[in-house]
């Protein structure tokens, strides 16, 4: 294990941080492209009812309007039933969308779409536009959705693509089950029993940047998509079969993307710009407002959980039982995936529970559509999980870091839910061989000043502040499922183009990428020309989810790498004329340790280019794991509660997070505090209300809060670096982790502030209040 | 309706619809460094600098703006001749996508040409326009600290 | 599509609003809210010259045109402990201030506002222009008839002058958010001897609220003998649902906040 690192471990400046901050760099909708003065510009016609029947669509009017240019419904496009989850093929998502449905299922479902001139003219058609509806009766409840007599959300075509439970007869969307041991022995040999339900509520990521998608066709009649997507390889497989266009006539480009966090992992507009381009020959362009990226997007599955733990006195958990309920809204993409992860990110972190039993179910309601967010089902289990550790403990008369020390996975160690649980296929078996979890809570510990604080109830006057702390551990990659693929090339002086499919999403993989074949040819980060995410140029890759950039897709750039030096050394050795085991490379030059003799790459790029035996040094390589190596993190949270108000604010909050190896220790902080500061905001305010038809009520940043710098708390993260040996020079990831803890790590503070319990997010001060005084 | 604008030291002349904001106007003409993100004046992607006061330009229309100056981040600093806060803001790791930075760095101008030495707290709500999802502003604000330093340093 | 005009006389700008469908654009911030495209003229007054702030023994007037930027720039030169520089600057972020002025803020009075009541409060004056020529009213004259106001231009606020202490409470979910209602307290004295005080409450259910009844108990016990609580109780405000919480809640904060911010005299 190599322990200096020249470009590894160093927080290099983002290779497209510059062009960013002078405005340079272009977002989709910011481009230049062929035939743009002809562009089409695209709005959508919503459905204002919850769950209805189109009867019939009249666009006459619409289509006479001066600048109208085609409009789109279920009648003149074809049913063809797709998932828009951006995910590996097939992919684990029901199949129960179509671009255009003759039934809509949430107000704010897609009923048609206009392509127009300008955008002016496009949303002025819509009015134009006169739909007839045969209502239904919706479902809004959740916990009503498998009732028998409850309506029927989808009852036509729709299946799954892969053996998974599927019933649309209950409005089950997925199901999955796991059971190890015998839960009633389990039960009934525990001293005493802690059984709560928990819930988490619907959120959105609020990217900075609305989902963009443009279309055109290239001089040679290919179509082109730019879009703001994290998943470009999976938009164009899915783009083509919609439109019904070859894989290989489409080409997809993610330039610079403003913020995904799961957002951008769907396929939801490249399809519709790729339909107009192709029905009209011309570019088309659709960005979608605000509006429509709360309601008609995609959201964060709300889930409940109800945990029962049985629980012995000297601390072991004898039973645990988890029965989770998560609202897909109107369709089921990620539906069974995020399901799983609530279990199998979850239940290993405590892996010396001999029985267990998980059942979670997704059903569909006529809601907005819940899909991947940051965390993806870990968030809502761990909601649950830490705040039923923290009660225990209590029960005990514990200290809570010490009973989470004791019991938590360690080094050398499994847990039978990796092997039971996947995401869609079976899981795979996995050792865990890093975890610094013990340290990350030691020094979140002190720098929350947790012994100081816990138990304590400090007054001031009416507010009282308190200590909480959660954990977590999330993966890298899914294992056998995600691979990456890297390409390099080395140029005459020395520079090299680096491709790699992976998806740089704001979270800089296109530097870190770059850090690790650095490193392996020893050159520093500015001697590669980066390019990625391009399905024409570069190699494939899954796209930006599972945290997956800097274990999987880093790997592979580390296999190409050594590729790379493998063949720079076969022409050093003929040029040094000696044996190839003398040779080493060292600061962009092949040195021979025995002579101290060196020439330079550029040396050797002229030679490969030009001189003799001619060829061009390139290399390829691909990587998918065979395990997912966890982060871990431990966060802390100091609330401080009003208690005549119930008003809680986060004084401070810490993140000590194992990464393994942070590749770019500044961006890995980055990605910490943007997730936590994420979960603060989620675990306090952010929620979607509706009205009673099921209307979103708050779909814009004045109604619907998040925090902005003036809301900041004092927050500290910390980098625990342990060393992952199977991830590219000891990297794991780290982009999830940090939303995972602020729910349950405020709601125990709150409880070690006033000693109430608050079971259901966000927690609001009407929601405290309520509970401080019926305390009382 | 016909307008001309002072925009980052050029004379431009645009033919645009009476109710187009200025955002609106800047973006078709070619500002793309000029973002949406959320076109009510919340998020703080479009701000510019409208006779040297911060705007968000999609709050303004445009027909009000006609015969003024405006400063988009291009009349900042470049590629090339970066400003002190555009070089700030990429050495503190404050950018990750990027899409909130112009707005970001323009609030940041706005502020260190009224107050050189702002502390935290005046930082934060000098910001308090502008929504970032991606990094908790925390290196943020720390750009903004160094940006501060390196202005004052500069004399 | 509109047309727009730039009257350079308070005569034009009054003969252009009188038109059908034509509106006034003094910040323009809040007739975005509209569908513009619909409209037939937008008046944009910013060549009138109400970007003034005039100071003499007994008012400061303020030009309608300024900004809540320039309010609080203007104000802290003169009267650095003003209640409206601590409102104003509450109000809405850095780049929303550059833009909200004084009239079109008066004039548009959303339930959220932060203008209203300091300038309640402190029994400020509108100076209006009409038809009938220029009026000087009382902004809560003003404020009851509001719509016979329709057709006339705010020129400038007079608030008189005099040595309150001020206090404002503005509750809300985060720093940049609309408030679930602002109290705004003007005093004179002390706990122990109290010669004055003025509360008003906006963002209830009947917009504005001014506890009379509260302000005579103020007046006639001193305060550390006063059970605040009960007081406070008694005072008929109702609250609608926010979002900062239902209105049973937001009446619970509005006491508790009422209460804390008496017993801090």
């Amino acid at each position: 294990m190599k322990d200096k690192f020249d470009t590894i471990g160093k927080s290099i400046r983002k290779i497209d941080s510059l062009g960013l901050a002078t405005g340079e760099e272009k977002f989709t909708d910011d481009f230049d492209f062929p035939g743009k003065q002809n562009l089409l510009h695209l709005a959508i016609l919503y459905s204002p009812h919850p769950f209805a029947i189109i009867e019939k669509i009249d666009t006459t009017d619409a289509e006479k309007m001066d600048g109208v240019v085609d409009i789109l419904h279920y009648g003149n496009t074809s049913r063809v039933l797709y998932t828009s989850a951006g995910q590996g093929y097939p992919e684990p998502s029901p199949y129960d969308m179509v671009l255009f449905d003759k039934k809509v299922r949430f107000v704010g479902d897609r009923v048609a779409m206009v392509a127009a001139e300008t955008p002016h003219v496009a949303r002025a058609a819509l009015e134009k536009i006169y739909v007839e509806y045969r209502q239904l009766e919706p479902l809004f409840d959740m916990e009503k959705a498998l009732n028998p007599d409850a309506p029927k959300i989808h009852n036509d075509d729709e299946y799954m693509p892969i053996p998974s439970v599927y019933d649309i007869s209950k409005n089950l969307a997925a199901e999955v089950r796991i059971n190890f041991g015998d839960l009633e022995k389990g039960f009934s040999d525990a001293d005493f029993i802690i059984e709560n339900t928990y819930s988490v509520q619907y959120a959105n990521h609020c990217v900075n940047e609305p989902h963009s998608a443009i279309a055109y066709f290239d001089e040679r009649g290919r179509l082109i998509i730019i879009s703001a997507t994290q998943v470009p390889f999976h938009a164009r497989r899915i783009t083509s079969k919609l439109v019904g266009l070859p894989i290989g006539k489409i080409r997809v480009i993610k330039p610079r993307i403003g913020g995904g966090f799961g957002a951008k992992q769907e396929v939801l507009l490249e399809p519709l710009v790729a339909l107009v381009a192709i029905r009209n020959k011309r570019p088309a362009r659709l960005v979608l407002s605000r509006e429509e990226v709360f309601v008609s997007s995609r959201t964060r599955h709300p889930m409940r959980v109800k945990l029962k733990t049985g629980v012995k006195n000297d601390g072991t958990i004898v039973a645990l039982d988890m029965d989770a309920l998560m609202n897909a809204g109107a369709y089921g993409s990620h539906a069974l995936t995020v399901l799983a992860n609530a279990g199998s990110k979850v239940l290993p972190l405590f892996n010396k529970i001999e029985n267990i039993n998980f059942v979670g179910r997704t059903v569909y309601t006529n809601l907005p559509v819940g899909g991947a967010y940051r965390g993806y089902g870990a968030t809502q289990g761990y909601a649950a999980l830490n705040q039923q550790i923290d009660i225990i403990a209590r029960k005990l008369g514990i200290d809570v870091l010490e009973y989470i020390k004791k019991w938590r996975i360690g080094e050398g160690e499994t847990s039978p839910v990796f092997e039971a649980l996947g995401e869609g296929k079976e899981g795979v078996k996995q050792f865990i061989n890093s975890c610094k979890l013990d340290e990350c809570i030691d020094r979140g510990a002190k720098a929350i000043g947790w012994y100081e604080k816990r138990d304590k109830r400090i007054r001031n006057g009416d507010k009282v502040r308190g200590v909480g702390v959660a954990v977590a551990m999330q993966g890298s990659g899914i294992p056998r499922v995600d691979m990456a693929s890297a390409y390099i090339k080395m140029n005459e002086d020395g520079s090299f183009n680096l491709h790699i499919g992976a998806t740089d999403i704001g979270t800089g993989s296109d530097t870190i990428l770059a850090q690790i074949a650095g490193e392996v040819l020893t050159v520093p980060v500015d001697k590669f020309i980066v390019r990625s995410s391009d399905t024409d140029l570069t190699p494939f890759d899954v796209g930006a989810y599972a945290s997956s950039t800097t274990y999987v897709s880093g790997n592979a750039v580390r296999i190409c790498a050594q590729k790379i030096a493998t063949q720079i050394i076969s022409v050093a050795q003929k040029l040094l004329d000696c044996d190839e085991e003398n040779l080493i490379l060292d600061n962009g030059m092949v040195r021979n340790i025995e002579t101290d003799e060196s020439i330079t790459f550029e040396r050797i790029g002229y030679y490969a280019f030009y001189e003799q035996d001619q060829f061009q040094i390139q290399a390829g390589a691909s990587y998918y794991g065979t395990e997912s190596p966890p982060p871990f993190i431990a966060q802390f949270a100091e609330v401080e509660v009003d208690t005549r108000t119930g008003q809680v604010k986060v004084i401070k909050f810490v993140s000590a997070v194992d990464c393994g190896k942070a590749m770019n220790p500044k961006l890995a902080e980055g990605q910490v505090e943007g997730a936590t500061l994420n979960g603060i905001s989620y675990a306090l305010w952010e929620d979607y209300k509706f009205d009673d038809r099921g209307r979103m009520l708050n779909s814009n940043y004045s109604d619907y809060k998040i925090f902005s710098a003036a809301d900041l708390p004092d927050m500290e993260t910390i980098i625990v670096e342990s060393y992952e040996e199977t991830g590219p020079f000891g990297a794991k990831s780290v982009a999830e982790i940090g939303i995972n803890g602020p729910i349950p790590a405020i709601a125990n503070a709150i409880y070690d502030a006033v000693q109430v319990r608050l079971f259901h997010s966000p927690f609001t001060p009407e929601k405290v209040l309520e509970k401080i005084q019926n305390k009382k | 309706m016909n307008g001309t604008f002072i925009i980052n030291g050029n004379s431009r002349n645009f033919t645009f619809p009476s109710d187009a904001t200025l955002l609106q106007v800047l973006r078709e003409n070619g500002y793309s460094e000029v973002k949406e993100g959320c076109n009510q004046g919340e998020c703080g992607a479009c701000l510019i600098l409208l006779d040297d006061e911060l705007v968000n330009s999609c709050q303004v229309l445009a027909g009000s703006a006609i015969g003024h100056k405006i400063t988009t981040i291009k009349g900042i600093g470049d590629i090339h001749n970066p400003h002190i806060i555009q070089d700030a803001f990429v050495e503190s790791g404050a950018v990750q996508c990027g899409f909130c930075t112009p707005g970001m760095v323009m609030a940041t101008y706005y502020l260190l040409q009224k107050n050189p030495m702002p502390d935290d707290n005046e930082i934060k709500l000098a910001l308090s326009g502008n929504l970032c999802r991606c990094t908790g502003y925390v290196k943020i604000i720390q750009a903004v600290k160094l940006a501060a330093e390196r202005i004052r340093n500069e004399g | 599509m509109p047309e727009w005009y730039y009257p350079d006389t308070v005569k034009k700008t009054l003969q252009l609003i009188r038109q059908d469908n034509t509106i006034i654009h003094a910040g323009g911030t809040f007739i975005l809210k509209r569908n513009l495209g619909k409209l037939d003229g937008i008046v944009d007054i910013h060549r009138l010259p109400l970007n003034y702030i005039h100071n003499n023994d007994d008012y400061i007037e303020l030009g309608g045109l300024n900004t809540y930027s320039t309010t609080i720039d203007k104000l802290k030169q003169i009267a650095p402990e003003h209640i409206l520089i601590k409102s104003l600057f509450k109000a809405a972020s850095p780049p929303l201030r550059n833009r909200i002025t004084l009239c079109g803020s008066i004039r548009a009075f959303p339930i959220w506002s932060d203008i209203i009541g300091p300038l309640i409060a402190s029994e400020a004056q509108l100076i209006l222009a009409t038809d009938l020529g220029e009026k000087i009213i009382p902004i809560d004259e003003y404020l009851a008839e509001i719509k016979q106001f329709k057709n006339a231009l705010i020129l400038a606020v007079r608030i008189p002058k005099d040595n309150w202490q001020s206090k404002y409470i503005r509750p809300s979910r985060t720093t940049f958010d609309y408030s679930a209602f602002n109290i705004s307290i003007l005093w004179k004295g002390n706990s122990k001897n109290l010669e004055d005080i003025r509360i008003v409450i906006v963002g209830n259910s009947k917009k504005y609220f001014h506890p009379m009844e509260f302000e005579k108990v103020l007046l006639t016990n001193p305060i550390n003998k006063i059970e605040l609580a009960e007081q406070i109780k008694n005072i008929d405000i109702k609250f609608g649902n926010k979002n900062l919480g239902n209105g049973n809640y937001i009446r619970k904060l509005f006491d508790v906040m009422l209460e804390r911010a008496i017993a801090e005299i």
